[in-house]
């Protein structure tokens, strides 16, 4: 029920469950090739599926068979040595890079260094299920497997990174930021909080009661709904796939406002900002910004 | 059985088509699937919608999804489907229906368990495409909405608001328009009665295809005959319904030993009006669980100080050292007893998750009990046949259904409800609301727990039948049946009545197109 597509559509065929049901009957991935176009890959199926499914996982598999691509079971295991040193490490998202400011006040913040490689292209391959040039992946993960720690902005990055370097700590920005008093005590009750729906339901388990205290201790509202799984905005996607079911994020933004009173917007994703501030009145930040106090 | 009355209608001879053969006579009980349709007229019926501007779907890829229903047991498909946007396209839909005689069959969250909502070769509506809240009105506590809506979805919306709906069923995926016509019972049933009385006003798209707004004062024979009517005399495509403010609710548990003793509580419960939300859930016949919970801090006290102590039920501790000591007495059942100290271990906390706490109140209980639901009784099957009884045949109806359950599978739960009625309604005639309860009557569901075993769809359906024949000879109803209906129909209520609905069945569709060997 989380799903966009399912609120912007109400059409059971393009969500997960009209593909799995599909899927068991014996549709091939080219019949449901305007679903699987359609999924902003925010997961919000994942924490609602009662038998477990990782819905994500299959849709990325029927992209990459569209694709003819190379499964992410092919990519390289990337070993952590025994004495993993004590690092971490910034992976932003385009956004975030190009936004000098907000980068600089993010990293001071968390005390961590910037990835030389932010692997969007990368990403974008895995989003979209294709193979990423030759090479590039290995690279990639030569420089992370010596962290211990990684943040990532985008959540999707949870899930490839995972695939690759079980073991190591992949963590959403948001969190990341939440996790600083500084950061957390400036929430107020009178705040919308967006939390970026792809690292949320990406580690649902583990998140639910993270955000539910951050819930609780500051009394702000967030994305979520009556599952406590997280409304995307749909801003991260990249989907490179034609579907005439593709969520518009203006009409997500506008369902996550809706009936909803705040005061301030706080958002996770630099993405974010510039839709929110068309949608609403009220002063919209990102959540690396809070730590500025009331001056913002 | 006069057979050949049931075929004739005075002065509309020419005009019936011939009712489905097995809901009259000498009907099978094991059957579970009607026969495909196979009549000629579709291509013509597609073509004339194609021109009227609605598309029906064909590819396999849509029409697969639709292959069964929330049971699992029963299987057909359509050979086309519309995904409802509008009255008006339902409309045209069933006015082509009747022209070339092509079954419809409705479909909201599809959660029947015996393929009431399963086409087996017509056409297959969702009304899901019509899922939008079209208005909250706090100042006089009502909503309107598209019928195809999930309840939890129009929870969604009224939350933002601080208001909720009455009462539903206890998933995430049935609609409104489903749950309208075959009932739907939550735990505050009692105090709100079924889904169906908290219709103010319905927008129905008649078999023949005329758009009618119905209610109480407006079209109230249609109103009357659409509600608790499944699915036989109109499609509802928006509903107006009763709304409340929104309030956390306070749980508590009280266990027992006897099926008996929590039963005549829950009546107590119930009829004297004392709690908010009552039920009864079990493990096994051994572990009874009547939970009771408030929606203000007031009931709650007033049941505290005035009515606890006339519950027999335990608390956690006091029961947990009762049934240490009936196990060590009987240790040969030693099983049972670490079954249900597993299932304990893993429900009790399902049943009260931090994110859906507040100051110890449960906030969504569909969310959570929803969860629980198919957490622990989910799986590719669904098998719940249900009892619903006045209060006096209550008690011996669940025994009777508790014996069946303890011969067919290791483990298994009952859900004991009570629900509210409201007079003697039209609506209630041939419904769930059994026909000798007054003013509340009982509902039982006998679930048991497949898990990772394998049933065959024969163990499971006779199953069904047995419990559904307990039903037959108490001259109970059942609570939210609609296909097997069609086999027991005649068996549980009087032919006369029967066949009072088929003919007004008749005079308002007369191809019978709409949901089909659902009941007639
Ligand atoms: C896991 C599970 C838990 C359940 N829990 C409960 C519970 O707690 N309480 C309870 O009461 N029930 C419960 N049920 C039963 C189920 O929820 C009810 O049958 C439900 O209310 C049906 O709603 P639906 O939208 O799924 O209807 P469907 O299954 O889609 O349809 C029901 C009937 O109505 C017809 N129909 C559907 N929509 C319309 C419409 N708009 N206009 C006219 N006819 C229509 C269909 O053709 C069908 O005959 C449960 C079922 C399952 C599988
Ligand atoms: S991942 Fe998101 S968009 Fe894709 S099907 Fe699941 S809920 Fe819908």
């Amino acid at each position: 029920m989380s799903c966009p597509i399912w609120q912007q559509s109400h059409e059971i065929l393009m969500t997960f469950a009209g593909r799995a049901l599909a899927l068991q009957a014996g549709a091939e991935p080219e019949e449901l090739k305007d679903s699987v176009g359609a999924c902003l890959l925010c997961g919000s199926c994942e924490p609602a599926c009662g038998m477990g499914i990782q819905t994500v996982d299959i849709t990325l598999k029927l992209r990459e068979a569209l694709n003819n691509g190379k499964s992410k079971d092919d990519l390289p295991q990337v070993q952590l040595s025994r004495s993993t040193p004590d690092r971490a490490v910034l992976i932003p998202d385009t956004a975030l890079l190009k936004n000098k400011d907000l980068l600089g006040r993010t990293l001071s913040l968390l005390d961590i260094p910037l990835a030389e490689d932010n692997g969007s292209d990368i990403l974008e391959a895995f989003e979209n299920g294709r193979r990423p040039i030759s090479g590039r992946v290995a690279a990639f993960y030569r420089e992370l497997s010596g962290m211990r720690k990684i943040v990532v902005s985008d959540g999707l990055f949870k899930r490839y990174i995972r695939a690759v370097l079980p073991g190591l700590e992949v963590i959403g920005l948001g969190e990341a930021l939440l996790r600083l008093p500084i950061v957390r005590s400036s929430l107020r009750p009178t705040d919308l909080y967006i939390i970026e729906a792809r690292a949320f339901n990406a580690d649902f388990k583990r998140c639910l009661p993270f955000y539910t205290e951050v819930r609780k201790q500051t009394g702000c509202i967030m994305n979520l709904d009556l599952q406590r799984i997280a409304i995307p905005t749909g801003a991260c996607c990249k989907a490179e796939f034609k579907s005439r079911s593709a969520p518009e994020s203006a009409k997500q933004i506008s369902w996550i406002l809706d009936g909803r009173s705040f005061d301030r917007v706080v958002a996770e994703t630099a993405e974010d900002i510039p839709l929110l501030k068309k949608a609403v009145t009220q002063p919209v930040m990102h959540v690396a910004e809070l730590a500025d106090g009331e001056t913002l | 059985m006069p057979q050949d009355n049931l075929h004739e209608i005075k002065g509309n001879k020419n005009r019936l088509a011939p009712v489905t053969p097995d809901s009259l006579t000498g009907v099978p009980r094991q059957q579970t699937n009607p026969s495909r349709w196979s009549g000629s007229g579709w291509d013509a019926f597609v073509a004339e919608l194609n021109s009227a501007g609605v598309n029906i779907s064909q590819s396999s890829a849509a029409r697969s999804i639709y292959i069964t229903d929330g049971g699992g047991v029963a299987m057909g498909l359509p050979r086309g489907v519309l995904v409802a946007r509008s009255s008006e396209n339902v409309s045209k839909t069933l006015k082509a229906a009747q022209k070339h005689r092509v079954p419809v069959t409705v479909r909201g969250g599809g959660l029947t368990t015996e393929g009431e909502c399963v086409s087996y070769g017509g056409l297959q509506l969702d009304m899901r495409g019509m899922s939008r809240v079209l208005h909250i009105d706090s100042a006089n506590m009502t909503v309107r909405a598209e019928a195809g809506i999930y309840w939890h979805s129009l929870a969604e919306a009224l939350r933002r608001q601080g208001l909720d709906y009455l009462s539903a069923p206890l998933n995430m995926t049935s609609s409104v328009g489903g749950t309208l016509g075959v009932g739907g019972i939550d735990i505050n049933s009692p105090k709100f009665g079924c889904s169906a009385d908290q219709a103010i006003s319905l927008k129905v798209v008649t078999p023949t295809g005329y758009i009618v707004e119905c209610s109480e004062q407006v079209n109230p024979e249609l109103f009357e005959q659409v509600l608790l009517g499944y699915g036989q005399f109109g499609v509802i495509t928006e509903a107006t319904l009763k709304i409340r403010p929104f309030t956390p609710i306070r749980m508590h548990y009280f266990y027992y030993s006897s099926l008996k003793e929590s039963i005549e509580d829950l009546r107590f419960l119930v009829e004297e009006e004392i709690a908010d939300y009552a039920g009864i859930l079990t493990m096994l016949d051994r572990a009874i669980n009547l939970l009771v919970a408030f929606d203000s801090d007031e009931r709650e006290q007033e049941f505290f100080s005035r009515y606890r102590s006339r519950l027999r039920g335990h608390g956690e501790i006091g029961f947990t050292l009762r049934m240490a000591a009936h196990y060590a007495l009987h240790p040969w059942k030693v099983k049972e007893a670490l079954y249900l100290l597993e299932r304990k271990r893993a429900l009790l906390p399902e049943l009260s998750p931090s994110a859906h706490m507040q100051d110890n109140k449960m906030v969504d209980r569909t969310v959570v009990f929803s969860r629980a639901v198919w957490k622990f009784w989910g799986g590719r099957q669904m098998v719940i046949p249900d009892l619903a009884t006045s209060r006096e045949k209550f008690a011996r109806a669940v025994e009777r259904g508790n014996a069946v359950c303890r011969r067919y599978f290791p483990n298994y739960t009952l859900y004991c409800v009570g629900i509210r009625l409201f007079g003697s309604r039209p609506r209630y005639e041939l419904s769930c609301i059994p026909p000798d309860a007054q003013d509340f009557a009982y509902g039982c569901e006998f679930e048991p727990i497949l898990g990772d075993h394998y049933y065959s769809r024969d163990h499971l359906q006779s199953f069904k039948n047995e419990i559904y024949d307990i039903g037959v000879d108490m001259g109970t109803s059942y609570y939210r049946f609609g296909g097997m209906m069609k086999g027991y129909i005649r068996r549980v209520f009087n032919n006369e009545l029967v066949d009072k609905h088929l003919r007004i069945k008749q005079e308002a569709d007369p191809a019978m197109i709409l949901n089909p060997d659902v009941i007639f």
